[in-house]
């Protein structure tokens, strides 16, 4: 899963990038409005991290743009004054949810997994694939019960294909929302990583789709 | 006659009435009626001496006459006798009004009289003090015998040695009769121009005061809050006072303008470093970094709550807005089923289009998306958002509003607690509990209240009640 972090004190930016990071999403961080307006137009996130007083654009404007170009990631605002007024208009202009600052980090990762979760249409923080259980909120894979370990290059992976299970994800799709823009992409890292996935899980989950992607699915 | 009114305005003492109609109408009818009083008395005075004049005159021909008669009278024997006829009748009609007599100017005696004296006298005093013309003529007024008012002149003439009065008198009484009348037609023509006048004067001042009205309606609409300043063109003299009124009022949204940017500009600063701070705080546990990140919460909710009253005290002594009210909560609720989708609650909102809070958008919404969300989090399946319009239109009034959720509701003994300050009734959820303080504060800042109750189906209710007004229909 890929995020984005748009906010301009820096303290908070590297805080919040950083949690994000160990909790395992690739982040890309923009620190005034119209980069990350331009991020959040050029690249393909999971969810987008929004603070509203940001300097040269408003995160208003911003939020206001994104949706009027299509731009359907969803958005979750961080309100300096824990006012209404800031978080309606918010709400109204595109966001999908809102934290009050001072916050909980743990809040964030919360809301911003929730968010993930509720795109890709799913109830709970429990993905399953046959016998394989992924549980988003502690990042932890049970196979049949038993834990399985996971570097985080494979977990981001098999996240992303449990989220949009049963969809055909193309190579490209995947190393767009898997690494942040300064990672540098070989195509190849995609079928190492899947092919080791396909190793350390039991069943065959992952499916190949030829020339167009892989897939996750239940097992037939 | 004047005193200092506290504020240096100079009022007059009771002579004037407090009003500028009063003031415009009482001196208007006043230097009419002057004006219709002195002109009534010189047309009548004019009339007088006109009427009076010709009378004279009249007269004046008979003493000719009788002058040319007597003089040859003299010439020929000295005597003086009948004039024979001098043209009026009168002078031979008993007790007519109609006289003459001729004295001697030397000792005053009677030489002759007219048939119509039938033998009385004229009670002239010798010295006839009556006025006297450019041309000699005495002339004035008399008493005659049995009392009728007589006109009378007096010539003095010189035939041969004799020096003699001649004095024609005639009755008097059509004389004043036409005198009368024209006194009447002048008191009735006046009066009706005075009448007339009067209501002039009143058109007049209504008229001319129009723009005071369009000035007080003007205000009326900002207090209302349905504008920011006195629109439309107003007199010159009045144009000045629209402007400052203008400017006074801007500058004082300026001044809140200011104050908002300012305390948010602050509420920005703080907030930051407190969540810096408050996250490093959880960061590495220790006993320190708990008291570090409980003061921090601490500092957070004072903050906001001065901040609170010094905006909404700079509010109240300046600016006048007011807020419709149903857009905002269609707004809310639009909201709160975006962020509680994965819910499926439903909403309803029941709130009179004309309905306007008495107070800034912010406010309202600070109150209501507290409510509606906790109305949301608690509620099971219906929100329902009503009010009703403040009582007697009057003009900030409090309106009534009324927010239900179908959830588990507040028991009876929690309620003060959750409209307490500074405590959390529900541990479990984010944010500073219910908010409900918060709500109740801004509620009684604006004069209005908050209270719980049970709905009919074991819900909440919470019963907001602020002031309001109702926007005139379209």
């Amino acid at each position: 899963m890929r995020v984005l972090v748009v906010e301009d004190d820096p303290d908070l930016n590297r805080q919040l990038v950083a949690a994000l990071k160990e909790a395992g999403y690739a982040v890309d961080s923009a620190t005034d409005g119209e980069e990350g307006h331009f991020l959040g137009d050029t690249e393909p996130y999971d969810a987008v991290i929004l603070d509203l007083g940001l300097p040269v654009k408003h995160g208003i404007s911003v939020l206001e743009d994104w949706r009027r170009d299509g731009r359907t990631h969803p958005v979750l605002i961080l309100t300096a004054r824990d006012r209404w007024s800031d978080k309606v208009a918010g709400i109204d202009a595109g966001a999908d949810d809102y934290v009050a600052k001072p916050f909980h980090i743990e809040e964030v990762l919360a809301r911003i997994r929730a968010l993930v979760r509720r795109t890709a249409g799913l109830a709970s923080n429990e993905i399953a694939c046959g016998d394989i259980l992924l549980d988003s909120r502690t990042g932890s894979v049970t196979d049949g019960g038993k834990p399985v370990k996971l570097t985080s290059h494979e977990l981001r992976l098999l996240s992303y294909l449990f989220h949009h299970k049963g969809r055909v994800i193309s190579r490209t799709e995947l190393i767009e929302h898997l690494y942040d823009q300064d990672f540098d992409r070989d195509s190849n890292t995609i079928e190492v990583f899947v092919g080791r996935l396909r190793k350390k899980l039991s069943a065959d989950i992952i499916e190949t789709v030829r020339g167009l992607g892989y897939r996750a699915s239940d097992p037939q | 006659m004047t005193r200092n009114e506290p504020g240096g305005l100079m009022k007059p003492a009771r002579l004037w009435p407090n009003s500028l109609s009063g003031r415009l109408f009482i001196t208007g009818a006043l230097v009419a009626s002057v004006v219709l009083s002195l002109s009534a008395l010189i047309l009548t005075q004019a009339y007088r001496s006109s009427a009076e004049s010709a009378f004279d005159d009249r007269l004046d021909v008979y003493t000719k006459i009788l002058t040319g008669a007597f003089a040859s009278q003299i010439l020929d024997d000295g005597e003086i006798g009948d004039p024979g006829n001098t043209g009026e009748q009168r002078f031979r009609q008993p007790l007519s009004g109609w006289y003459w007599v001729v004295r001697d100017r030397s000792d005053g005696r009677f030489l002759a009289a007219s048939d119509s004296l039938t033998g009385e006298t004229l009670d002239l005093p010798p010295d006839m003090p009556f006025e006297v013309d450019a041309a000699g003529l005495k002339k004035g007024y008399l008493t005659g015998p049995d009392g009728r008012y007589l006109r009378i002149v007096e010539r003095d003439i010189l035939v041969g040695e004799s020096a003699l009065s001649i004095a024609v008198s005639g009755d008097a009484g059509s004389l004043q009769a036409g005198i009368a009348a024209f006194q009447w037609t002048v008191l009735v023509t006046q009066t009706v121009f005075g009448v007339a006048l009067v209501l002039l004067i009143i058109f007049q001042v209504r008229f001319g005061l129009r723009p005071l009205s369009a000035i007080s309606r003007g205000l009326t609409r900002i207090r209302n809050g349905e504008s920011r300043r006195l629109d439309g063109t107003f007199p010159t003299e009045i144009e000045p006072l629209v402007t400052e009124m203008n400017a006074l009022i801007q500058s004082n949204q300026d001044v809140i303008d200011r104050a908002r940017t300012q305390v948010g500009n602050l509420a920005h600063a703080l907030k930051t470093p407190l969540s810096v701070i408050t996250n490093e705080a959880d960061k590495t546990p220790s006993p320190f970094a708990e008291k570090v990140r409980e003061q921090a919460v601490l500092m957070r909710t004072q903050v906001q709550v001065y901040l609170d009253r010094a905006r909404m005290a700079a509010q109240s002594r300046g600016s006048i807005t007011s807020t419709p009210v149903r857009p905002v909560v269609e707004r809310l609720v639009r909201v709160m089923l975006k962020l509680y989708a994965h819910r499926e609650t439903g909403a309803d909102v029941d709130i009179p289009d004309t309905l306007r809070f008495s107070g800034e958008r912010q406010d309202l919404e600070e109150v209501l998306g507290n409510i509606i969300d906790n109305a949301f989090k608690y509620g099971a399946r219906h929100v329902t958002v009503r009010a009703r319009l403040p009582e007697n239109g009057i003009a900030n009034g409090l309106m009534t509003m009324e927010i239900d959720d179908d959830g588990p509701g507040i028991p009876l003994a929690d309620r003060e607690k959750a409209l307490g300050r500074g405590r959390r009734l529900d541990e479990t959820s984010a944010g500073s509990g219910l908010g409900l303080h918060i709500v109740s504060e801004i509620a009684e800042l604006y004069g209005g209240s908050l209270s719980l109750d049970d709905t009919p189906g074991g819900g909440l209710r919470v019963r907001l009640r602020l002031p309001a007004t109702e926007s005139p229909p379209e």
